[in-house]
C-alpha cells in the first residue's frame, strides 16, 4: 500500500521543527555563551496565542491580522533569549548603562517583551532564528519569522487533553518558553504559503484609513487636488 | 590555452561570496518590513593590517576584551570582512516592545545618555533584532559556498573607532577566508609580527598540533 503524502505531513512537520531546534542551538554566539531558548508549539497551544492577539489588536491593528493568519499553522517554533541579565564584561554601553552589573542589577519593565537587556544576547535570538528559517526553507516548509509571538512570553499553560500525543514528550509541563525576548516561526504545508499577502483580510478602505492615521505625510497631496478629487 | 588556477580563482570568488552576503542581509527579514541595515567590504593586505592593529590596541582598554587579540590574528589570515550596521538604532521602531526597558517615548529622551562608554546607548532593541537576522543569513549564505566565516563583535568595535561605517554605532564585522583549515577555529597563539614573518605553508600544519 502506499503512504498518502497528505497523511504524514504532521509527521514530517515535526521532524523539520525538531530539526530547526538544534540549528537554533549550533547558531554562532558572542563569547560562545548559550542564552538561546528554542521550543516546538502544537497547533492547539498556538491557539492560546491568537485569543490574546484579538485583544490587543485595538492597540496594534496589525496584531489581530496576523492572528488570524496563525491559525492555518500546523506547528509553531519559538525561539527567544534570557536577555536581562550580562556575564560578557564588554561594558560596552549599548543598553544604556555604564557596566554589565549595573545591567544585572537594573529594574526590569515588562511590556511585550522584558527590558532593559543586553544588545548582545538580542542579536544572539535573531542569528537562531535565521537559522532556524532556513532549515525550514531548505525543507520546504511554509514559514515565516514574525515578532508577534510575543504572548508566549508571558503565559504560563499546562498540557491539555487536545495536544497531540507526539508532542507531549516534547512539551512536557510546558511553560511555554522561558525568555526574556521572543520571536516564532509557524510552520504550515499549503499550496500558498498563508503568512504572507495578508492584505486580503482587509478592504482597500480600511488600508487607507490605516495609512492616513500611521503616515500623514504619505497621504498629503496638493492642496486643489483633495476636493477635485471627491 | 587559458588557465584560472586556485590561487586567482580563491582571490577572484571572495569578493562575489561578499556581495551575495550583503545583498541577503538586505532581503533578511524586518521589524516592519522597514530596511535599516547598511554595510560594505573590505579587502586588501593594508587595509586589513590597520584594522587588525586597532584591534590590539583595544585589547587593552577593557578586561573582557582580552580575547581581541587572538581576533585580530584570525583577521590577518582573512581574506576579506564584511561589516555590517543598523542605520536608524537611536530611533524606536515604534511597537512599545519594551527590550530597551522604556517605552518609545521616553526613549527620545534616554539615547545618548550613557557617556564614557564605546557605544551611546540605550540603542532600539529591534532594530538590534533585525540586525542579528541580518548577520544570520549572511552566515548562511557564506556556508553554503564553503567559504569559512565567523561573526565577530571585535571586528565591529574597531570598525566603529576607525568610521568604517558612516553611522557609526553597534556593527559586526563577519570576516570571510579560502583556506584549507578555518583560521577562526583553533587559533595559533602567537603575536602578530612573528605570524607575519612565518610562511602561510607551515600554519596549516601548526595548527593541526594545537587543534
Amino acid at each position: 500500500m502506499p503512504i498518502k503524502g497528505s497523511d504524514i505531513e504532521n509527521e514530517g512537520i515535526l521532524s523539520v521543527a525538531k530539526i530547526m531546534c538544534i540549528a537554533a542551538k549550533t547558531a554562532p554566539k558572542t563569547m560562545g555563551r548559550d542564552s538561546v531558548v528554542a521550543n516546538i508549539l502544537s497547533h492547539n497551544d498556538i491557539k492560546p496565542i491568537c485569543d490574546i492577539l484579538k485583544k490587543e489588536a485595538t492597540r496594534l491593528p496589525f496584531l489581530g491580522r496576523d492572528a488570524t493568519t496563525f491559525e492555518n499553522a500546523n506547528l509553531g517554533v519559538l525561539i527567544g533569549a534570557k536577555s536581562c541579565e550580562s556575564d560578557l564584561n564588554f561594558n560596552c554601553g549599548a543598553c544604556g548603562y555604564s557596566s554589565c552589573t549595573d545591567l544585572s542589577k537594573a529594574k526590569k519593565i515588562l511590556r511585550s517583551q522584558r527590558g532593559p537587556s543586553c544588545m548582545f544576547k538580542i542579536l544572539d535570538a535573531g542569528i537562531a532564528a535565521c537559522f532556524a528559517a532556513k532549515i525550514a526553507r531548505d525543507f520546504g516548509c511554509d514559514n515565516r519569522v514574525f515578532y508577534s509571538f510575543f504572548p508566549a512570553n508571558q503565559l504560563t499553560l499546562e498540557p491539555t487533553e487536545k495536544s497531540d500525543k507526539d508532542l507531549l514528550p516534547i512539551l512536557q509541563k510546558l511553560k511555554l518558553i522561558d525568555a526574556d525576548i521572543v520571536c516564532g516561526i509557524p510552520l504550515a504545508v499549503a499550496s500558498k504559503n498563508p503568512f504572507f499577502d495578508r492584505s486580503a483580510f482587509w478592504s482597500k478602505e480600511a488600508i487607507d484609513q490605516m495609512v492616513a492615521k500611521l503616515y500623514p505625510a504619505v497621504h498629503t497631496r496638493m492642496v486643489g487636488l483633495e476636493k477635485k478629487q471627491e | 590555452m587559458p588557465k584560472i588556477y586556485a590561487n586567482q580563482a580563491s582571490k577572484d570568488t571572495i569578493l562575489e561570496v561578499g556581495k551575495l552576503m550583503l545583498s541577503s542581509a538586505i532581503t533578511a527579514p524586518k521589524a516592519g518590513g522597514i530596511g535599516a541595515i547598511d554595510g560594505c567590504i573590505i579587502y586588501g593586505e593594508e587595509e586589513l593590517l590597520t584594522l587588525a592593529q586597532k584591534m590590539e590596541e583595544l585589547s587593552t582598554e577593557q578586561s573582557g576584551w582580552k580575547f581581541f587579540k587572538d581576533d585580530a590574528r584570525a583577521v590577518l589570515e582573512a581574506d576579506a570582512v564584511v561589516l555590517l550596521g543598523p542605520r536608524g538604532f537611536q530611533e524606536p521602531v515604534g511597537g512599545d516592545c519594551g527590550l530597551c526597558g522604556y517605552t518609545c517615548d521616553e526613549f527620545w529622551k534616554e539615547t545618548g545618555k550613557v557617556k564614557n562608554t564605546l557605544y551611546a546607548g540605550p540603542y532600539c532593541g529591534t532594530r538590534i533584532f533585525d540586525l542579528g537576522f541580518a548577520i544570520g543569513s549572511a552566515c548562511k549564505v557564506a556556508s553554503t559556498f564553503n567559504v569559512d566565516n565567523m561573526p565577530m563583535f571585535s571586528v565591529g568595535t574597531a570598525a566603529t573607532r576607525l568610521r568604517l561605517l558612516p553611522q557609526g554605532g553597534l556593527i559586526i564585522g563577519i570576516p570571510i577566508s579560502i583556506t584549507e583549515k578555518s583560521p577562526f577555529h583553533d587559533r595559533v597563539p602567537m603575536s602578530t609580527k612573528e605570524l607575519l614573518l612565518h610562511t602561510a605553508r607551515t600554519f596549516p600544519m601548526f595548527r593541526t598540533q594545537y587543534g
